[in-house]
């Protein structure tokens, strides 16, 4: 069997796992990220939804998965390239060229970027965060505020940047809900007499285990859920968030003031996916993520068989999925390139 | 009919069997974005006229949603059509036309 060289562009979950499976099956795999280590946002996060496992056990498998004949380009951008029948040339930003016959684009997503939804004061007031800058405190071990001390009311904030068609992002993340949650939940064990909030829109607890999840932060853990979205926040004197919302339910106007507010943000396409969809002509969604050819079949398929796309690239998606999509696109990739089918 | 001494309370129910809608419909033609509206309640949350009366923007389009037109016109009329409201709106909905013609219709409803 002669080899085919396989290029894999992204090293976080998805891109990992589907080097551990292309490199098994005997193609020749060289992994680019344009970050100096491995793991993409999995290795900035602490625990993981629904079941609390760690973060950084989950990516050593995924790492110790990846065989050492793998060649690794770290902290080196694709800036350019060509895709061509049977081939795929990349430039990369230090002015290298790489070419394979075949290309699997894993390049994942950025967090929504919360100064945008300037009305919650994130980068303005000292006490406004998101969910990413909390898994730190959790990795961490400290939760406290930005003047050294300890929270005693915390409201977590969904949907920012997710359904909000003022910022053009008209999509739900979906994996924000959760997180929200088990962030929560995270906080109560830290802080047993904190008042810990959601506000929220709609809970869409659509995983295995996700729906218990919430049953205990309600039975559990006294977590207080809130529906309705912030519509404003502001800072008082102490440093504090004052939050405006309304509590639909009652249908009543709601102050409340936190000593940390926490923005959960959405998900939208990476900057980096954004310039591959720009460079080689890759179809997006309305949504601005990389657009498969199919819906339910074909997820990671692109108009050239020999390009394939997985995992957060093609929209929100969780983990699991985006694993899932790492090794499924990796078999595609695999049967065209060896001809496995025709 | 023998008189018992009590009165019959009236049905709160809302009967969509019964519910004319078709005025709303003309409204929502007007107003497309209301459409989209998934009630999280911004726009009540900022309402100047929401602090200190009972009026509840989010409230109120769902009781004209569903053809509840007495409640309607008695809240309606509380909206100052400051347009707070339409600066949050997630949804982009034009909250300050929809709460216009609301008034409009309204009107149209009186005796």
């Amino acid at each position: 069997m002669s080899s085919k060289r396989i290029i894999i562009v992204g090293a976080g979950p998805a891109g990992l796992a589907a080097a551990g499976v292309l490199a098994r099956l005997g193609a020749s795999v060289t992994l680019i990220d344009k970050d100096p280590d491995m793991g993409g946002h999995l290795s900035k996060w602490h625990q993981l939804f629904p079941d609390r496992s760690s973060a950084q056990i989950l990516l050593e498998q995924l790492v110790s998965e990846v065989p050492d004949e793998v060649s690794r380009i770290m902290g080196r951008e694709v800036i350019g390239g060509n895709v061509r029948t049977n081939q795929v040339d990349l430039k990369l930003d230090e002015g290298t060229w790489i070419t394979g016959d075949g290309l699997l684009l894993a390049t994942g997503f950025d967090l929504f970027d919360a100064h945008r939804k300037e009305e919650y004061g994130y980068g303005i007031y000292d006490n406004v965060y998101t969910q990413a800058e909390v898994e730190q405190m959790f990795e961490n071990g400290r939760i406290e505020n930005r003047s050294g001390k300890i929270p005693q009311s915390i409201a977590f904030l969904h949907c920012v940047g997710s359904r909000d068609q003022k910022v053009g992002v008209s999509y739900c993340s979906k994996v924000c809900c959760v997180t929200g949650v088990k962030q929560a939940i995270e906080m109560r064990e830290k802080l047993p007499d904190a008042i810990i909030y959601n506000f929220y829109m709609d809970l869409r607890m659509f995983g295995q285990g996700f729906e218990e999840l919430y049953h205990d932060a309600q039975e559990k853990y006294n977590i207080r859920f809130i529906r309705g979205r912030i519509s404003e926040a502001a800072e008082n004197q102490q440093g504090k968030v004052i939050i405006k919302a309304e509590d639909t339910l009652t249908a009543r106007p709601l102050k409340l003031t936190v000593d940390m507010l926490i923005l959960l943000c959405g998900m939208q396409p990476s900057k980096h996916t954004a310039n591959l969809a720009d460079t080689f002509g890759f179809t997006t969604g309305p949504d601005g993520f990389l657009k498969p050819l199919g819906p339910s079949q074909n997820t990671f398929r692109t108009r050239h068989p020999h390009v394939m796309l997985a995992g957060a690239c093609t929209g929100p998606a969780t983990l699991t999925e985006a694993i899932q999509a790492g090794r499924s696109a990796s078999l595609a990739l695999y049967e065209q390139l060896f001809n496995i089918i025709n | 009919m023998k008189e018992f001494g009590f009165q019959k309370q009236k049905d709160r129910q809302t009967d969509l069997d019964q519910i004319d809608l078709s005025q709303i419909a003309s409204v929502l033609q007007i107003v497309d974005s209301w459409k989209r509206c998934i009630g999280c309640g911004s726009c009540a949350a900022v309402c100047t006229a929401g602090q200190f009366s009972s009026f509840n923007p989010r409230r109120t389009q769902m009781l004209a949603r569903q053809g509840c037109y007495s409640t309607l016109a008695l809240e309606v009329a509380k909206c100052q059509l400051c347009g707070k409201c339409r600066l949050v709106c997630p949804r982009d909905v034009d909250t300050r036309k929809l709460m216009h013609e609301l008034k409009q219709l309204q009107i149209s409803l009186l005796p």
